[in-house]
């Protein structure tokens, strides 16, 4: 519960910063979404090339991770802010060193993320709670090199399709 | 017995703890919990004589033990005045409680925890005029099998304490054996014995619920519940389980077990939550039961894995199992999936039951820096495995973990790092010792200490800093990987601080440039550590496209680096290490750099050259200024940039600064545009400068030739000649261009480069690396005082056509195929040679043999002669006989090359020094942008030799040349003379190559390599000669001769070549090949094609066989010939 309540206060904390200040312009924003983005694929990469799964496995057990081939695309900015705080959940739960430092590039990306909504006036969701998830996490802490595989390489996916499409992301 | 009518009533309230097991927390003087349920009742006994009202046997509340009485006859009495009633928390009432004189005790009797002691509590309830009188109470332990009689004499008495509420305390034999009590009551002056009370401990157990629940599965499938108890137990307890799912706890389902603490749970579902929990009890219907336990959650995942770590060592086999909680999941269907991405192959997989798989890995090994392997069982469907995420994992013991350690500058710190997995959480662990390193491994167990966790270093640190240390100490260090179930290590290093110091790097670098060029260097070194240094200096010129040099080996505080260039600027670096032993070094010192110093200004500016580049579009003329490079005129005058002046015809004056560049482009707007060069340093600029004059006015035209002949690759030779009275230039520069063949003239392919000529050259030698794969153009400025003359351009001369390259080739890899045809002809020949006289057969064996006598020569030759084989397969004897003679004849002459004549007739005519000359005729006017090239397409380098070789038997001197031809030797002329036949079968510059007759210098090509093209001028020549003077047939041969041969020899050589040179030897035409079959070879040959071609030969066109050899005096003569033929 930790993790998410972290997680909870700082984008709490991030709202009232984005609510008090001027939003930078779009281009950099979007820049460094990007140059974010393209750094946690490097990490990922580098992390899950020991692990890597093979096309023909096919997991069970594990939709609560997000999957961006099985959910909504990415399509409009809240439903980024929302996959990004999910990863973020996974990532803070999992037992493993590496996986901070791309949290932590997680937290920077869903920073952008907001300020790019704040840009495009989009309303801002409050961080919700992920109690199946935490759950699950929870439960299978056991097991979490599969789930921190999976979820890595899904993340990965996120990711990107995220910068493909960054620039057609006008959307709320 | 006397009434006490004065004392109150007393009330036995009776509190129960559980000894030693359950929290006691006391209210109103009783336990909140207990063993088991206690043996409770109330007596009252009259202490006053005649008073006694009501006895008999009491019963315990609760226990299934009565109380009997077997009083004697005076115990009769006092057991008359006793009585029990039933057990009451509360005072009794008035009409049955005590009043004066009777006293009333509640008696509450237990097992403690431990089964060793029956605790009764008793509380007094007197009456209230009784209260200030004293109360002795005792309790007398009767054995069991003893009758009342006895109870005095041998009871034993327990004392009791306490005040209202005494405590006794029974020691107990076993809980099986009925324990026999009295109570003894005394007011002082009377007393009274109650009853016999007879209790049995066991029945007054309640045990502890069980605890310590747990599960685990079977190598079956079988999911098995387990539990304890914390407190040892009577004996066999029957037990109750219940179970149930999703917090459903209305919907529990029951089971029982007897005597055993574990029992298998059945029917359990993959991806519930389910609650278990059990109970116990003593055998017996009265028994109680136990509270439920704690409960235990299970959840069961779609698979199971038997065991989920496996701790294992390298090189053993490994086991595991996988259970289908998913009943629908059958084992029959699984696949083995190690690391998510390596299919175990099924050979090693073993079905256990419908549900349970198992694989056994053979020989593990330890896995990369991660100390585990994934395993996964999946079930097959279609190509994909369709797997859940629980694993097994797989532990091997060696974990392959490097480490190194590095001690800083300061020698306070060793830091260590290794390169574990980012998915193995590792733990570093070190320990010291007190000996060196070497002591250590040969005593690994003098541990002094035990092993010590990094105390520095966070969570996912891949690195440990010890600090303080220990710097002559042996360390031995490791990292760990620690479950629950085992722990993997990596193989330990030991190592020793000092010896792996990496120092701070030297500083307080000085350098100085000395006059000579040498560049002295000064640093200081770290203090730390201690011991020798020993240092490397790295430096390089600051500017860019510069390699590093290093300095090594350098074991003073200084060093001079020799022969740098003074008017550089260098930057230094310095880094030291360890001199005797072991260390690393340390990272470079700051940079340091140089500088120049100069005592003067430069006297002279550079020398430049320009390029124009019109911009058609913008109607605009760039210009690049080209610079020579600066030369240093004398030490620590150093030219540090150039200054540029520029005069337009406008009166616009300027002038910009710039460093040392090659390069300096501006644009050019005006009709004359002046500029200046100078060179300037730290003290001035140059007083002596060039300038140029850009003018777009029509120029002078002053040159009136201009040739180039390419005589090397790194050398052209360049002539021109000037008008008669014109002015005469003040210099003469020299441009020329590079491109790369079928590039076209494009401006990328091009580099520009140039030389100024003084004014009195007419010649010039043009050094410079000339590369075949580029085409080049040398353009002849003339300049002025007032500016450029008219240039004009001449392209390079290579001496031989250009398109015959792939001619060439052609001919050589023909010439190449045909050598390995004649070797191959000639193994496969003594090979069957060999065959066929080891085969000989034996005659008596042999039907077609009978009766032939093979010892006779005529038998052999009319066995194999089969003439009409011999001629598609002469590989037998008869090649020994077909090339004994050559006879050469010559045919009719060839067509005149009147080009070469008149060529050949100029060169007498003219008879310039043997000096490189050029090929355009000077009285030709010389035309701007129409270079002249020697050696057209139409020229000398054209081959028109033939040869033809025509070869007789019985004649002495092939003989001589069949040897020559079957030797295996080297030798340059050998090898030509080896293969003339065979150049003469494949006319047409055999031996022509690429590179162009030169000055002569090159012996090959005189003699050898392009004789071809030396014989086929000469040919000509002789030809001509030979239409004159009638035909002369003679053979010339250098034969196999080598150079020491003796004078003689030599001069008849001599005497030859000088007729082959005059044209005793005629060329033929091609038509005179095209009769000779090809197997007429040496090796190929056959006795009627040869007689056929020895008739033939005197009619055809002569024919002359190129015999080569390295003799200088005919080498000399070529060359001449050859540089004849050139002009």
């Amino acid at each position: 519960m930790k993790p998410f309540l972290s997680l909870h206060y700082s984008s709490l904390l991030f709202l009232l910063a984005v609510g008090s200040s001027t939003a930078p312009p779009v281009d950099i924003v979007k820049n460094n979404m990007k140059l974010l983005a393209e750094t946690a694929v490097m990490r990922i990469q580098k992390l899950t090339a020991e692990f890597q799964i093979s096309p023909n496995m096919v997991f069970s057990g594990v939709e609560l991770i997000p999957d961006i081939t099985l959910d909504r695309p990415v399509e409009g900015i809240s439903s980024i802010a929302d996959n990004i705080s999910t990863f973020q959940v996974i990532l803070l739960s999992l037992p493993l060193d590496s996986l901070r430092q791309i949290n932590a590039d997680m937290e920077g990306l869903q920073g952008i993320v907001r300020s790019l909504a704040a840009s495009f006036h989009c309303p801002l969701h409050k961080p919700v709670a992920h109690s199946h998830l935490d759950t699950f996490l929870k439960a299978n802490v056991t097991f979490h090199v599969t789930i921190a595989n999976i979820a890595l390489n899904r993340l990965q996916r996120f990711l990107s399709r995220l910068i493909n499409s960054l620039d057609q992301l006008k959307t709320c | 017995m006397m009434l006490f009518s004065g004392m109150g009533t007393f009330l036995l309230c009776i509190t129960l703890a559980s000894h030693g097991v359950m929290s006691v927390t006391p209210r109103d003087g009783a336990p909140s919990q207990f063993l088991g349920s206690p043996w409770a009742t109330a007596l009252c006994c009259d202490l006053r004589a005649g008073h006694l009202e009501g006895s008999g046997e009491g019963e315990g509340r609760g226990t299934p033990m009565s109380v009997r009485g077997h009083p004697s006859a005076s115990e009769n009495a006092d057991a008359a005045r006793c009585r029990f009633i039933p057990y009451n928390s509360s005072p009794p009432s008035p009409a049955e409680g005590p009043s004066d004189g009777v006293v009333c005790l509640n008696i509450l009797c237990w097992v403690d925890g431990n089964l060793e002691n029956l605790i009764c509590s008793l509380k007094l309830h007197i009456g209230p005029s009784d209260t200030s009188r004293l109360v002795t109470i005792n309790l007398q332990h009767l054995p069991s099998q003893l009758g009342a009689v006895k109870v005095t004499e041998s009871g034993m008495n327990s004392g009791c304490e306490g005040g209202d509420v005494r405590t006794c305390v029974v020691p107990l034999h076993s809980v099986n054996s009925t324990v026999s009590l009295m109570v003894s009551i005394s007011n002082g002056t009377s007393s009274v014995l109650s009853p016999v009370m007879h209790i049995l401990p066991q029945s007054l157990l309640r045990p502890d619920p069980p605890s310590n629940l747990r599960y685990h599965m079977s190598t079956h499938g079988e999911l098995i519940l387990s539990w304890s108890h914390v407190q040892p137990v009577p004996g066999p307890l029957v037990y109750e389980i219940r179970k149930t799912y999703n917090s459903s706890l209305h919907s529990w389902v029951h089971m029982s077990a007897e005597g055993v603490q574990r029992v298998p749970l059945s029917g359990l579902s993959a991806g519930l939550n389910y609650t278990v929990q059990v109970r116990c009890k003593t055998p017996g219907e009265q028994a109680f039961w136990s509270n439920w336990s704690q409960p235990l959650y299970i959840y069961l995942h779609e698979v199971s894995y038997l065991p989920e770590r496996l701790f294992a060592s390298t090189g053993s086999n490994v086991t595991i199992y996988c259970v289908f909680n998913n009943r629908s999941h059958h084992a029959k269907n699984v696949e083995w999936w190690l690391n998510f991405h390596v299919k175990v192959p099924e050979s090693q997989y073993n079905v256990i039951n419908d549900h349970v798989s198992s694989v056994s890995l053979l020989n593990v090994k330890p896995s990369r820096q991660r100390g585990y392997d994934i395993l996964q069982c999946c079930q097959r469907k279609g190509e994909k495995s369709l797997c859940s995420y629980p694993y097994a994992q797989i532990y091997i013991k060696d974990i392959n973990v490097a480490i190194s350690c590095e001690t800083n500058g300061d020698l306070n710190a060793m830091t260590c790092s290794w390169n574990a997995s980012q998915w193995a959480a590792v733990k570093f662990f070190y320990r010291r010792y007190a000996l060196p390193c070497e002591a250590v491994y040969r005593e690994e167990n003098t541990d002094i200490s035990d092993a010590r966790e990094c105390p520095v270093g966070g969570r996912g640190s891949k690195s440990c800093t010890l600090q303080p240390l220990f710097l002559t100490s042996c360390y031995k260090m490791w990292v760990e990987l620690r479950k629950e179930e085992g722990a993997v290590k990596s193989h330990p290093i030991y190592v020793t601080p000092m010896d792996l110091v990496k120092p701070h790097p030297p500083y307080d670098l000085e350098a100085v440039t000395l006059p000579d060029g040498n560049l002295s260097i000064r640093w200081t070194r770290p203090e730390l550590p201690a011991y020798e240094l020993q240092f490397e200096v790295r430096y390089l010129e600051d500017r860019d496209g510069t390699q590093h040099k290093v300095l090594g080996s350098v074991f003073n505080q200084s060093c001079v680096v020799p022969g740098l260039d003074p008017c550089m600027v260098y930057v230094i670096w310095v880094r030291c290490k360890r001199l005797n032993g072991l260390g690393f070094w340390s990272d470079w010192s700051n940079p340091f750099h140089t500088t120049v110093q100069n005592v003067k200004a430069p006297e002279w500016g550079p020398d430049f050259w320009r390029v124009l580049q019109e911009h058609a579009t913008s109607n605009q003329t760039n210009v690049t200024l080209l610079f020579m490079p600066a030369q240093t005129e004398e030490p620590f005058c150093c030219v540090e940039g150039l200054e540029i002046q520029h005069q337009t015809s406008g009166g616009a004056v300027w002038s910009e600064s710039v460093g040392l560049v090659s390069t300096y482009t501006f644009p050019w707007h005006e009709d004359v545009h002046t500029v200046t060069v100078l060179a300037r340093n730290s003290l001035g600029t140059s007083s002596r400068n060039s300038n140029m004059i850009l003018n777009r006015r029509s120029k002078p035209q002053s040159i009136h030739s201009f040739s180039s002949l390419m005589i090397n690759s790194s050398c052209v030779a360049l002539s021109w000649s000037l008008f008669p009275n014109r002015s005469a230039p003040v210099s003469f520069v020299i441009e020329w261009r590079g491109h790369s063949r079928g590039r076209g003239k494009d401006k990328e392919g091009e580099r520009v480069k140039w030389v100024r000529v003084p004014s009195n050259n007419c010649t010039f030698h043009l050094h410079e690396t000339f590369f075949a794969s580029e085409e080049y153009q040398f353009i002849l400025y003339p300049i002025f005082e007032d500016g450029e003359g008219e240039p004009v351009y001449a392209k390079e001369d290579r001496g031989r056509s250009r398109g015959d390259h792939a001619a060439y080739m052609l001919l050589l890899i023909i010439t190449f195929l045909s050598v390995v045809l004649f070797v191959t002809l000639a193994v496969s020949q003594n090979q069957m040679r060999k065959l066929v006289w080891k085969d000989v057969p034996n005659p008596n064996n042999c039907s077609w043999a009978q009766g032939v006598d093979f010892r006779k020569a005529e038998t052999i030759e009319s066995l194999f002669r089969h003439p009409e084989r011999l001629l598609s397969c002469p590989l037998l004897l008869e090649s020994e006989n077909i090339s004994e003679a050559v006879i050469v004849e010559k045919a009719g002459p060839l067509a005149q090359n009147k080009e070469s004549d008149s060529v050949l007739s100029r060169a007498v005519q003219e008879e310039r020094p043997p000096t490189p000359t050029f090929s355009r005729d000077p009285e030709v006017p010389l035309v701007p942008e129409t270079p002249a090239l020697p050696g057209s397409p139409n020229g000398s380098a054209h081959s028109r030799i033939s040869y033809a070789t025509v070869l007789l038997p019985e004649e002495p001197g092939l003989l001589y040349k069949q040897q020559g031809s079957l030797s295996s030797s080297s030798d340059e002329g050998n090898f030509s003379a080896n293969n003339s036949d065979i150049s003469g079968s494949f006319p047409g510059g055999l031996w022509e190559l690429e590179n162009p007759p030169s000055n002569g210098s090159d012996p090959r090509h005189s003699c050898c390599y392009n004789s071809a093209e030396e014989f086929s001028e000469t040919s000509d020549q002789d030809d001509e000669a030979l239409d004159g003077t009638g035909a002369e047939k003679d053979l010339y041969y250098l034969g196999m001769t080598s150079q020491g041969e003796d004078e003689e020899e030599q001069e008849e050589e001599e005497e030859a070549g000088a007729r082959f040179l005059r044209g005793e030897v005629q060329g033929r035409t091609p038509g005179g090949r095209e009769e000779l079959p090809v197997e007429c070879s040496p090796l190929l040959g056959c006795l009627e094609s040869i007689c056929d071609r020895t008739d033939t030969a005197a009619k055809t066109p002569p024919l002359y066989m190129p015999q080569f050899r390295t003799a200088t005096r005919k080498l000399h003569r070529a060359t001449d010939q050859e540089e004849t033929l050139q002009l």
